[in-house]
């Protein structure tokens, strides 16, 4: 089954998207800052990771700066999810190496799945 | 060419030069070699002395000639010429001294006149240079102003356009979930889990909607009291019973604090406390306070996350008391506290501290300023003090009816004597 990290810390949205993904086959593992999001990513090698922007005290863009630095996490596609749409950080992302940048309000928990699929493969 | 002799400039040469004077008259009288001056290029023949000169010897020759002629006595003849000689020459000399003088003067009145002319234009032009250089400082200062405004103007902008990506962001995140959630249930999926994590998923389409419509509030809230300054609208001996909103408000979060198995209480005196202001706007900022204290201080209650994660009983005392002038509100929490550094900003917009920023947050980050903002506004004053993992004491002061100050307003114009 594949593995995707979910960067995020508004239990609502890991409740609902984990339902969604468990439900589509996906096994959606959850880390709520920084340091934990590094530590799963080393262990559990994911298959794609799913980051939410602003994590208020880390800058999301810090955490994915550190997963492209590192040479075992920087295969991982990540996707950037986020309700933060501003076109610097768009731009700014996919520059460091996002797969995508996403606006949660944006879409549906079916769409998420559809794309975090196309991405891997699946 | 007698003009041209009485204007003449000077021209000196650094020996005696030819200071013009009719030339030759003004010099030795010796004959020079060249026939025409160096200075002034007078010729022997143009000038006035020898011109003189030469008349009056033709005239005395003439005179002798014609004396030898008529009398055959020459010495007769040449005392006749001599003193006709004397007679024009001193005239003719005498006439042209005399233009000399009088053109002296005229060079002289001319000399006079182009110096007061000079003057004068010295003086208009420094008059206008300094009527220029003051206008010019009026433009710089001018442009200064304009450069000022334009600036408040590019940062008001760009606050302008920083708070409405935030309250976007704001308000996206009650909106994913709910939009989420409800498409979930559209496909069917609410169908395949079970009935309890249904509900939950029912009951967070709720709350996100309750918190939606808080998000809009606030933001409007903020907005407007961004716009111009928040002043408690009151009419003369409109007043009601501070305490009496207390005991509502704390009625109200009963059942939240239930749930998460937090101690909530007033301590306050029996009588009631009037003030003047508006109710509603009170009640939103002590209800803020309020809410803020539950959601940063532990829960051990097992339905609903917690902030604070650590084991103790969560407990928030409000206390209210009143001394001459003011009631005092308090709402201590023995929460995770605030660094002490962050408690200046706090209650800037968008503002929250680092060690809440950690958790999930779910508000508008304006909450703070806007309780601000009320109670400023009633002629009141907020402060905090605090300390991590020990909690954090928000202190309100208001002014009670018939305090000896009649006139809100005026609160704000000096909110020190508050």
């Amino acid at each position: 089954m594949k593995k995707i990290l979910f960067v995020e810390d508004d239990p609502d949205q890991i409740l609902m998207y984990q339902a969604k993904f468990e439900m589509e086959g996906l096994l959606m593992m959850v880390a709520s800052n920084e340091r934990e999001a590094l530590k799963l990513a080393l262990a559990e090698e994911p298959d794609l990771i799913l980051l939410d922007l602003l994590l208020r005290k880390e800058n999301g863009l810090d955490v994915l700066e550190g997963l492209k630095k590192d040479e075992r996490l920087v295969k991982i596609p990540v996707i950037i999810f986020t309700n933060y749409d501003k076109k610097e950080l768009r731009e700014r992302s996919l520059a460091l190496g996002a797969a995508d940048f996403i606006i949660k309000a944006k879409v549906t928990p079916k769409e998420i799945v559809v794309r975090v699929k196309e991405i891997i493969g699946e | 060419m007698e003009k041209e002799q009485t204007i003449q400039t000077e021209k000196m040469s650094g020996d005696s030069g030819c200071v013009n004077k009719n030339c030759w008259l003004a010099r030795n009288l010796n004959y020079p070699p060249a026939k025409r001056c160096q200075y002034c290029e007078l010729k022997f023949s143009d000038c006035l002395f020898e011109r003189y000169l030469l008349i009056s010897l033709i005239l005395a020759s003439c005179l002798l000639l014609v004396g030898y002629l008529v009398e055959k006595n020459i010495s007769k003849s040449l005392i006749v010429s001599i003193f006709v000689l004397i007679i024009t020459y001193g005239y003719f000399f005498n006439k042209s001294t005399e233009k000399i003088i009088v053109s002296n003067f005229e060079e002289k009145k001319a000399k006079n006149a182009f110096k007061e002319l000079s003057m004068t234009l010295q003086q208009k032009v420094a008059k206008a240079t300094a009527e220029l250089q003051a206008g010019k400082s009026k433009v710089e200062k001018a442009y200064e102003v304009e450069k000022q405004a334009r600036e408040e103007l590019q940062k008001l902008n760009q606050a302008k356009s920083e708070f409405l990506n935030i309250a976007s962001h704001q308000l996206r995140t009650p909106i994913s979930v709910i939009k989420g959630i409800t498409s979930m249930m559209i496909e069917g999926d609410l169908e395949k889990i079970s009935p309890e994590k249904k509900q939950i998923f029912i009951r967070g389409i709720w709350e996100k909607s309750q918190k939606l419509e808080s998000i809009i509030n606030d933001i409007l809230n903020a907005a407007e009291m961004t716009n111009q300054e928040y002043t408690a609208k009151t009419k003369k001996d409109d007043h009601f019973d501070l305490l009496a909103l207390l005991k509502e408000i704390i009625e109200g979060f009963q059942p939240l604090v239930k749930e998460r198995e937090i101690d909530l209480s007033l301590e306050s005196p029996d009588e009631s406390i009037l003030i003047s202001g508006e109710k509603e706007y009170l009640r939103e900022a002590l209800s803020n306070l309020i809410d803020n204290a539950i959601k940063y201080t532990p829960s051990t209650g097992v339905n609903r996350e917690s902030r604070d994660k650590r084991s103790e009983r969560g407990k928030i005392i409000v206390t209210m008391k009143k001394d001459s002038k003011n009631v005092i509100i308090e709402i201590t929490d023995n929460g995770m506290g605030i660094p002490a550094n962050e408690i200046p900003g706090l209650f800037k917009k968008f503002s929250r501290a680092s060690n809440a920023r950690n958790m999930y947050t779910d508000g508008s980050g304006l909450g703070l300023f806007i309780v601000k903002e009320i109670i400023e506004g009633h002629g009141g004053r907020i402060s905090l003090t605090s300390e991590i993992d020990k909690g954090t004491t928000f202190h309100v002061k208001l002014p009670l009816r018939g305090s000896g100050e009649t006139d809100i307003k005026k609160y704000i114009i000096d909110k020190q004597q508050v």
